[in-house]
């Protein structure tokens, strides 16, 4: 069964590139995490408005943005964008959009959700204190919410992990990248492919404690409703 | 910029094939997914200790994998060692299958822990057997109960098939990105492509939502019209939502 | 902004209609508010008083009738569907008028996410525009004044009802209003934590402010109201001196205090 001779070496030999494959990949989810929160936010305001106007773009928006794989997405923004735009993005680029636009699809709904979870009496308490819609949605509603969707963000960040790990399909040279390039010049698939593997484990791992924590930190005490 | 659909339409045919490709290995691996996570939601309430064990491992193993690490590493990582064969299609699915069937085990875990005790209390003062009790009365709440999320997670199924194409199956994601470049007419072909899965996706959750009111323990002509009012776990009154709710799990 | 009419009402409602669906909440109802009156509102569940108070600031916007304040009339924000900018100026001049009507709900609605002297601060900063170090000094006073001081820097999920809702008239109080609105602000709170609420409102009265007070606790109607009035179905079906609901006229009004007393 075993005809495959295992060549850990070659892992060794290359330890640093396989160590800064994943430093762009956490980038890359950083910085989709980030893109995927903010837009999600301006979306999630035009979601929760009045105006149908406001409402049905973003709700469309949304849906196509939960509704496409990010497999494919990540093409699309990839080769897409080069083809009915001037703008070429590099592989990176198209990555971290491809990540941010689809999670701010479910960042919207995250936000949504925390936002009608806030009591509406909140709001009504701004009101009456004379406080403009605006100032009650920065200085009451807006902090309230955030605290009730950070368990969901960081359900959001895992995911975005794991779908950070195939944007070596556009050519990001990411672990998996190098993995690739190692197996088939040495036919080392296994070894390769096991060590970035566990790697990822390792920072999904991490980053569920991490999210416990953060949720344990946020549950104390103030969150209470008054 | 000038766009033109026409050479897509011309392809269409081949992307059809591939979209049924797709359909079929999400709702195959689906399918096992199901019944292997129900069994593995009961493995998770047994009375043997080991078992209980095995289950939890294998439930938050493949709840914490990316299904594209998963799938190479199993694909082109351990099968290559080992030297087993097997068909790109069978790998496919079964790969599905790993993943949701953790997935599932812990949303049937969580609609059977949903269900009022006193439901189990009352079924067993009637003098059923506790496996009689579980199967009449525990169960098909349960069932009701995890209808939402369940269909959450045949939605991203359908969408996480698109990532089977790295081993190499001729699935819609592949099929089009071979046809994308060959036509070099990628903004066409992944437009389209997508709105293929769109499709796809929207028809998973009618289907659900379907489903749901059918089975809707409230109304009163519902099939279990005398139990009593069951309100899901779900966050959101427990309606399927349109497209999933976790992201491509990768 | 003083009252241009001296000697005028402090507030005015003028036939009054509000509807939910198919439930007509309020019926035609006006009643006014001298500088310094004490008003109790009193009812059965249902009766609209809730709904009364709370079309004076327009948490609920009328469907019919005015609101006058000051001897100037209240103008509702008028949102239109589609323009998200509409009524924008309304609101502006609403948020004005609602500065100057402290309103404390049945359910606190106190900030969780402030402590209690930013509680007090948050309108000072915002809406009185008042410098950070000022609003402090001028939250800490109001806390002292309510006997929370030492809770200052607590968030209010370390406060008792009594305590939460102690400091939300602080917050109302703060902004110097010229009308109070008490929306049941008794009724969520544990018996025993009752007798502190009622006694800080009923300083409140004897230090002259105006209020109008949606109210169960009929003890403190009849002592602190300088009117009160008895509201069924939507409508104003008696008022008077507390004296003469001591033996009201009305059947419906009998009817309801030998129910409660």
């Amino acid at each position: 069964m075993f005809s495959y001779r295992l060549r850990w070496d070659l892992v060794a030999d290359n330890v640093g590139g396989l160590v800064s494959g994943l430093v762009i990949l956490l980038q890359i989810t950083a910085l989709g995490f980030a893109l995927a929160m903010i837009l999600g936010l301006v979306v999630a305001v035009a979601r929760t408005a009045r105006s149908p106007l406001l409402r049905g773009p973003a709700l469309a928006y949304t849906e196509l943005m939960r509704g496409i794989p990010l497999f494919l997405f990540l093409f699309l923004v990839y080769y897409g964008a080069a083809q009915v735009s001037p703008v070429v993005l590099s592989p990176f680029v198209a990555a971290v959009l491809a990540l941010g636009l689809t999670g701010s699809g479910y960042a919207t709904e995250i936000y949504r959700g925390a936002l009608q979870a806030v009591d509406p009496g909140q709001r009504e308490a701004a009101f009456a204190m004379g406080l403009t819609p605006g100032q009650a949605f920065r200085d009451v509603v807006l902090p309230q919410a955030l605290r009730i969707a950070v368990p969901p963000g960081m359900n959001l960040l895992v995911a975005l992990l794991k779908g950070s790990t195939f944007v070596s399909v556009i050519g990001v040279a990411d672990v998996f990248y190098l993995s690739r390039i190692v197996s088939q010049r040495f036919f080392a698939p296994f070894e390769m492919y096991t060590v970035s593997g566990l790697m990822i484990i390792a920072v999904t791992l991490c980053l569920a404690g991490f999210a416990v924590l953060v949720e344990k930190r946020f549950a104390r005490g103030d969150r209470t409703s008054s | 910029m000038n766009l033109d659909f026409g050479v897509v339409f011309s392809s269409f045919d081949v992307m059809l094939r591939a979209f049924r490709i797709s359909i079929v290995v999400a709702l195959a691996g689906f399918a096992i997914a199901l019944v292997a996570g129900a069994g593995l939601a009961l493995c998770r309430r047994s009375r043997l200790r080991p078992v209980r064990l095995l289950a939890f491992a294998y439930v938050n193993f493949f709840r914490g994998a990316a299904l594209y690490v998963l799938i190479i590493w199993l694909w082109l990582g351990l099968a290559v060692a080992t030297g087993i064969r097997i068909g790109t299609l069978s790998a496919g699915i079964l790969t599905l299958a790993l993943l949701n069937s953790a997935y599932l085990a812990e949303v049937f875990r969580a609609g059977i822990d949903a269900v009022d005790g006193g439901q189990k209390e009352a079924a067993l003062a009637m003098g059923l057997a506790p496996g009689q009790a579980f199967r009449a009365v525990v169960a098909p709440q349960a069932l009701r109960i995890s209808l939402p999320a369940t269909g959450n997670h045949l939605v991203d199924a359908i969408k996480d098939s698109a990532i089977l194409s790295v081993i190499g199956i001729p699935e819609l994601m592949r099929e089009t990105a071979r046809l994308a470049q060959f036509e070099q007419r990628p903004f066409e072909f992944y437009v389209v492509a997508a709105g293929m899965y769109l499709a796809a996706v929207y028809a998973a959750s009618a289907l659900f939502r379907f489903l749901e009111r059918r089975l809707d323990l409230d109304r009163p002509a519902g099939r279990w019209s005398r139990g009593r009012p069951v309100r899901s776990t779900e966050p959101g009154g427990g309606r399927v939502q349109p497209v999933g709710t976790a992201l491509g799990r990768g | 902004m003083s009252d241009p009419r001296p000697g005028g009402l402090l507030l005015e409602l003028r036939g009054i209609r509000k509807r939910f669906g198919d439930l007509q909440v309020l019926d035609d109802v006006s009643l006014s508010i001298a500088p310094g009156e004490v008003v109790c509102v009193i009812g059965p569940s249902g009766s609209g008083k809730s709904t009364l108070l709370r079309c004076v600031n327009f948490l609920t916007p009328v469907d019919e009738g005015e609101v006058w304040f000051e001897g100037r009339r209240i103008e509702p924000p008028r949102h239109s569907s589609w323009n998200p900018f509409a009524g924008r100026p309304q609101v502006r001049e609403l948020t004005r008028l609602r500065a100057r009507i402290g309103m404390v709900f049945q359910h606190f609605n106190v900030f969780p996410h402030l402590t209690a002297c930013e509680n007090v601060m948050l309108g000072l900063t915002r809406v009185s525009g008042l410098g950070k170090a000022e609003a402090r000094e001028r939250a800490r006073a109001q806390l002292e004044r309510i006997g929370l001081l030492d809770k200052a820097d607590e968030h209010p999920a370390r406060l008792s009802g009594g305590q939460k809702q102690r400091l939300a008239i602080a917050r109302a109080l703060a902004l110097g209003p010229t009308l109070m609105l008490f929306d049941e602000a008794t009724s969520a709170l544990d018996p025993e934590l009752v007798g502190g609420v009622l006694a800080e409102m009923r300083k409140l009265a004897q230090d002259g402010m105006t209020m109008l007070v949606v109210t169960h606790e009929m003890q403190f109607a009849m002592e602190v109201a300088d009117r009160v009035v008895f509201m069924d179905h939507g409508a104003i079906v008696e008022q008077g001196t507390p004296e003469h609901f001591r033996d009201p006229g009305n059947e419906r009004t009998r009817a309801f205090l030998s129910a409660i007393l």
